[in-house]
């Protein structure tokens, strides 16, 4: 039996166990984490020769069964709030919209890619390094001291928050806010997420938890739900637009994937908000050194394929 | 969720068609051509393709050599040249290259010299090199030939092969020959140009071509024809399997025991 598998819109031939290997981990990911794994998968993707538009688009499609497979696992635990996903999703599909629209002048200006990757590095080392200082900050303080007498000063941001009309109870996530502040970074993500050409997660978990201070186990499970609608547009105008969906590579994918998400979605009940807000932020500050040491070395070849083959 | 009677007919009907058509996928054909025996002379890329053997064969005179070229149809190619701007490389220009085969092939005798006996035929990279023509609005580097075969044969898409010719014993004045060579499973579909060049005393004498085929069959040729017909259709399914699939595990995963 071979352990080959020709991938017919890639045109390219891939080692089972290792498509399969590389859907459960991200799946895993996806379940622990409530990112879609995007941001890992495609470089992965792309290391092991599949071409990078395909590699994209197919990934948005495996994402859609692990973001299914893990909102499914955490709407049956009780950890989505559905009234921020949809509006975080409608804030998401505009930005998106507007997000192509500008890469498309981004491209035709040149240098394009580079303006995504050093995107990727500053959002990525931003995003990652506040979340390590501030998780270490918070395990630390929960070791030394005990139970807080003083309440904290509210912050100018808070004071903000609250200023803003048509304030609502997001019962599941238990904050009042006004739906404007949803909308508003969900459009921003949008953006950040269409440049980039990923689902978003990795962006919008931070956003949740710092911007919008929903607990860590509702945001996971609604960011999966905000990623499962985000990478359903994506997989169908791939396919309409580009003809970039490997039917076959996504399924290969979503095999490993649905498997890691049901058993990422587990292991995140066990672990503290502050632990996997650390694993999260090594895993994203990891990525960005491979990104900016991919920037900075010299390219073994200083000739590639216009448009990334 | 509940899984429907529908539901399990449809997944039903799509494991059904993924199984036959990936049954239906057939091997490799083999067919003489004249003057040159090509095996296979089509390549049929089914779903478990990944690459394959190629032996190209056919008599020469006793006292001849052989040089076989396969190359694929010429092409314009876009790329980008990377430089250094302050800390960061990026593209600092972009580079066409014109008649330049997408797919080159050079298997030669067994010896340490042929490469440049056939750089000094006109035959190998190097004939690929001198008619490439080179169009950029960024200043071109001088090695920009060897740059571009780095990169195709990084893909296996180029390369000279010195030992890939082998002769059998002299007999009646004639010598049969073999050549062997892998494909890569990163080859396009299309038709490929197989050349044998008779070598006599030094010189190039005649020619022998050959055809060789690349073609796609049974499920690899139907998601293509799918994805390139029905576009919608073909994006939308993925959509509906993925989601089938990821709510299917789990459900799966409550009934064996669930996360509560």
């Amino acid at each position: 039996m071979s352990w080959y598998i020709y991938l017919p819109i890639a045109h390219h031939s891939v080692a089972l166990p290792l498509i399969v290997g590389l859907g459960f981990v991200v799946g895993l990911l996806s379940g622990l984490f409530g990112v879609g794994g995007g941001f890992l998968m495609t470089p992965l993707l792309i290391m092991f020769g599949i071409p990078p538009t395909v590699a994209a688009a197919s990934d948005s499609n495996q994402i859609v069964a692990a973001s299914a497979s893990g909102s499914y696992a955490h709407y049956r635990l009780g950890n989505v709030d559905f009234k921020m996903g949809i509006f975080l999703l409608i804030g998401g599909v505009i930005g998106g919209t507007g997000g192509v629209q500008l890469i498309k002048i981004l491209r035709a200006l040149g240098n394009a890619d580079f303006l995504i990757m050093i995107t990727y590095v500053l959002m990525l080392g931003f995003v990652g390094g506040y979340m390590l200082v501030e998780s270490l900050q918070g395990m630390r303080k929960s070791k030394v001291s005990g139970p807080v007498l003083v309440k904290p000063k509210e912050s100018a941001y808070a004071k903000m928050l609250k200023s803003l009309p048509y304030q609502m109870n997001f019962e599941k996530s238990g904050i009042v806010l006004s739906p404007i502040v949803p909308l508003f970074l969900g459009t921003l993500v949008g953006v950040l997420a269409a440049i980039m050409g990923v689902g978003g997660g990795f962006i919008m978990v931070p956003v949740m938890v710092y911007l919008l201070r929903m607990p860590m186990h509702v945001v996971v499970g609604t960011s999966l739900f905000q990623v499962l609608f985000t990478c359903i547009n994506v997989t169908i105008m791939q396919a309409y637009s580009n003809k970039t969906v490997d039917f076959i590579l996504a399924l290969l994918l979503l095999v490993g994937s649905v498997f890691g998400a049901q058993v990422g979605a587990r292991l995140s009940t066990r672990l503290k908000d502050d632990q996997l807000k650390i694993y999260l932020a090594i895993l994203v500050l990891i990525v960005m050194v491979k990104m900016l040491y991919g920037l900075v070395l010299e390219p073994h070849n200083l000739l590639a394929y216009h448009g990334g083959h | 969720m509940e899984v429907t009677n529908a539901m399990r007919y449809r997944i039903f009907i799509l494991i059904f068609l993924v199984t036959t058509s990936l049954m239906m996928d057939s091997g490799l054909a083999a067919q003489e051509t004249k003057g040159l025996t090509i095996t296979p002379d089509t390549i049929n890329v089914n779903s478990f393709f990944s690459g394959s053997a190629l032996t190209i064969s056919g008599d020469i005179k006793a006292a001849d050599d052989v040089i076989i070229e396969i190359s694929g149809k010429d092409a314009i190619n876009n790329f980008e040249l990377k430089g250094r701007v302050g800390p960061f490389w990026m593209t600092t220009g972009k580079v066409e290259l014109e008649n330049i085969p997408s797919f080159y092939l050079v298997l030669l005798p067994q010896g340490k010299d042929w490469l440049q006996k056939a750089e000094s035929l006109g035959l190998g990279l190097e004939q690929v090199k001198h008619r490439m023509v080179t169009k950029s609005t960024a200043k071109v580097p001088e090695n920009i030939f060897s740059m571009f075969k780095k990169l195709k044969k990084s893909e296996e898409l180029y390369d000279e092969i010195p030992g890939a010719v082998t002769y059998s014993d002299a007999k009646d004045g004639m010598k049969h020959f073999v050549a062997k060579c892998n494909v890569p499973s990163s080859i396009a579909l299309g038709n490929y140009l197989v050349k044998a060049t008779i070598i006599t005393g030094g010189v190039r004498g005649s020619e022998i071509t050959g055809q060789l085929k690349v073609q796609e069959v049974g499920f690899v040729k139907f998601v293509n024809k799918l994805a390139e017909d029905q576009r919608i259709v073909f994006g939308v399914s993925a959509v509906i399997i993925a989601l089938a699939a990821g709510l299917l595990m789990g459900v799966l995963f409550r009934q064996s025991g669930g996360s509560h």
